[in-house]
């Protein structure tokens, strides 16, 4: 009786346990990013690409570790005008061009806090 | 021969709790301003970088402002000898001194490193508002003094004189204070040569309201009533302090109806739509206060009840200190990028002074209020009657 | 009877005397008059015109400038943490900002700075010259040792370039990083910028990139504030 309550026990704790993943995020993507490298100012909203799998981006484009991107060589506004990272569908025709409308994704540092705030919310 | 001093003094208990009070406030604020000048005056007083200047200048204006009337009234019994007037403009000329120098108390506190000022004679900037506002306001002091010194002797032809120096001095530091702010292109609310005027016809108006205050006082620290003739003066002060709020009352109207016919930057956003911060401020200390109680009661007494007249003039002096500080507020209450569009300027500058602020002002008034004391009781501020 | 006679005569001669002297005065004055007039009219007298005076045109040895692609910035105030570091400014001030401009829903980015006005108002009104303009490459400098502090500086600009520094005892502002030019440096903020948005140089340099800049006829070229009159030398256009 004792060894089938132990295990009872112990699968809950695992299932509980890999509960966390979900934790961590505020909903089922990745949720909203700021980034402060290679500038400050700029957000990356996963809710605004929701009609998206995760493979779609996740690994080839885009490494999935947290802080992954902001290290990548290629996370440059040239690169991007050559198809790389961002610039993989925001190239004009399947999404806007990262040659216009800056300010979609460069929010700007003074705004940071209020974006943060309302993502919370 | 009348004694020129007098040392024997007598101060009823009310008059030495007043000086009393008087003195603590005048040590408190030399106390406060010179911590500002070692510590800064970034966490002293409620001044910033938008709102760089607030109740001390404000303050310091309503000295001068006053202190320049004074001189103006003084001035018509003494130089433009107008005998109606004569027998007050002792205690004018001597209250114009006191009240400049009250404002020098708070100006100091207010500049934030007044220990390179030597650079004014050094290194000076002729075209510069401020430049000629102190060079002529030391003049104007300077023979303001003399002349009272000559009015202390009796001398009358030099005191006219004097007092002529000091008029012309006086008007043109004034006109020039003016010109400080009418010269600021980038605040439209003070720009244009409609500055340099209205200080003038203010200090005409602060000057006659002053007088009334002061001259009702002096009854009760000579602890004598008016003669005749001193009594027919304050009748026609009456009146000219009548005059005065209705010349006051046709600026104020103007600046107004054109504040809202064509944008005047800044005080008729703050102040019209009832809805602005500076509305309590300008609807009922400057124009209830300052304007329309004096004219209302003045008019209805004719100017014979002196109680009336003193209450009025005590009235309109709060109004009068409210028109110089809103002055200041309201040329800087506006963001300077709110025509822009910046979204940082969306709402009006917040200001609220601290209480060393308000206290620097007390300190001010304490000056000036022991200064009239003392000299009220050990001069002869009367106009002698001899000449 | 005798009376009457003398009426009568009076009135003759006085018939006799008007009618003369109608004529002798419509067949004398009135060409003289007219060639008054003519004459008045011919030398202008009261008549209002001229050329405008045209404002003089600033030489300077080194006529630095600005120049701001408005539309390239995205705030990430790389420029004011430079100028911050490189001039010690305190944390709670800047000596250029970011300002954030919509109109229309249409967002943007502002850089501004001081401008070094050619008419520059905190000149004008600074008593003891603390404020002044330098005639070689008008950049309006502070001296700290003569800033009493008075503050009307802060209100004569219009562009809230100017704040008080504490530390120094004095008002503080960008100098275009005047020591650093002398150095043969570009401005920190211009270095610092991402973006290519703060462009700097001597527009007496005819190969400069401001003077190319700002003689491309493509594009319209504004200063801010331009009714205030200072003639800021940054000049704001699209890139």
């Amino acid at each position: 009786m004792k060894k089938y309550i132990l295990l009872l026990v112990s699968i809950l704790f695992c299932v509980l346990l890999s509960m966390n993943c979900l934790a961590a995020d505020d909903d089922e993507s990745g949720g909203l990013i700021i980034f402060e490298k290679p500038v400050e100012g700029v957000v990356f909203e996963h809710k605004l690409h929701s009609d998206l799998d995760c493979s779609d981006c996740h690994d080839d484009i885009f490494p999935q570790e947290a802080g992954g991107t902001a290290e990548a060589k290629d996370f440059t506004m040239k690169a991007m005008e050559e198809g790389e990272t961002c610039g993989s569908c925001h190239d004009g025709d399947t999404a806007f061009s990262v040659k216009k409308d800056c300010l979609k994704c460069h929010v700007g540092k003074m705004n940071i806090k209020k974006i943060e705030a309302e993502a919370g919310e | 021969m009348k004694k020129r001093f007098n040392f024997a003094l007598k101060f009823s208990k009310l008059e030495l709790l007043l000086a009393g009070i008087f003195a603590i406030f005048l040590a408190i604020s030399v106390a406060i301003g010179v911590k500002g000048l070692f510590q800064g005056h970034e966490h002293l007083y409620g001044t910033t970088r938008e709102m760089p200047i607030a109740l001390l200048l404000g303050a310091y204006i309503f000295f001068v402002v006053t202190s320049t009337g004074l001189c103006i009234i003084s001035a018509i019994g003494h130089v433009f000898h107008f005998d109606a007037f004569a027998p007050i403009a002792k205690r004018a000329v001597f209250l114009s001194i006191a009240t400049i120098m009250g404002g020098f108390v708070c100006l100091m506190f207010e500049l934030d490193s007044p220990w390179k000022m030597h650079y004014f004679i050094l290194t000076p900037n002729f075209k510069s508002g401020i430049w000629w506002m102190a060079c002529l306001y030391s003049f104007y002091l300077a023979f303001m003094i003399s002349e009272f010194i000559a009015l202390i002797f009796n001398n009358h032809k030099l005191g006219s004189l004097l007092g002529f120096l000091g008029l012309s001095f006086g008007l043109a530091a004034h006109s020039n204070m003016g010109a400080v702010f009418g010269t600021l292109q980038g605040r439209p609310f003070w720009t244009g040569a409609f500055m340099p005027i209205y200080f003038i016809v203010s200090a005409f108006f602060s000057g006659t309201a002053a007088i009334i205050f002061f001259t009702y006082l002096s009854k009760h620290v000579k602890q004598r009533p008016f003669d005749e003739r001193l009594n027919m003066s304050f009748h026609k002060l009456g009146w000219l302090f009548l005059f005065a709020i209705f010349i006051m009352m046709f600026f104020d109207t103007w600046s107004h109806i054109i504040g809202t016919l064509a944008y005047a930057g800044g005080k008729t956003l703050a102040i019209d739509s009832f809805e602005g911060p500076l509305k309590v401020n300008y609807w009922f200390f400057e124009i209830t206060c300052g304007l329309l109680i004096p004219f209302i009661f003045i008019l209805l007494t004719r100017a014979k009840s002196q109680l009336v007249l003193f209450i009025c003039s005590a009235i309109s002096i709060c109004g009068i200190f409210y028109m110089r500080y809103d002055l200041m507020l309201a040329g800087q209450i506006v963001p300077l990028w709110h025509e822009i569009g910046a979204s940082c300027a969306k709402y009006y500058v917040k200001y609220a002074p601290t209480v060393p602020e308000m206290l620097v002002f007390c300190g001010g008034l304490a000056f000036v209020g022991l200064a009239y004391i003392f000299g009220e009781k050990i001069l002869d501020l009367d106009e002698d009657q001899s000449h | 009877m005798n009376n009457d006679n003398n009426k009568t005569l009076n009135r003759r001669n006085f018939l006799k005397i008007t009618a003369g002297s109608l004529t002798i005065i419509s067949s004398v004055a009135t060409p003289l008059i007219a060639s008054i007039a003519q004459g008045v009219e011919k030398k202008g007298i009261g008549k209002v015109e001229g050329k405008i005076h045209e404002i003089k045109e600033f030489k300077y040895k080194h006529s630095y400038c600005m120049v701001i692609l408005e539309d390239r910035c995205i705030d990430c105030e790389r420029c004011m943490e430079a100028c911050r570091k490189t001039w010690n400014v305190p944390d709670e001030h800047y000596r250029t900002r970011i300002l954030e401009v919509e109109n229309h829903k249409h967002k943007s980015f502002l850089p501004v700075l001081c401008f070094h006005c050619d008419f520059a108002p905190c000149v004008v009104a600074c008593p003891t010259q603390a404020s002044h303009k330098r005639k070689e490459d008008g950049i309006v400098l502070v001296d700290p040792d003569k800033c009493i502090g008075c503050k009307v500086c802060m209100l004569a600009c219009p562009y809230d370039a100017r704040y008080y520094n504490e530390e120094i005892h004095a008002i503080d502002k960008c100098t275009f990083c005047q020591p650093r030019l002398a150095k043969g440096l570009k401005p920190a903020c211009v270095e610092a910028c991402p973006a290519h948005v703060r462009i700097f140089g001597d527009l007496n340099d005819h190969n400069s990139e401001v003077y190319k800049l700002l003689h491309d006829y493509e594009k319209s070229i504004r200063v801010l504030k331009p009714e205030v009159h200072t003639k800021p030398r940054v000049y704001y256009r699209k890139s």
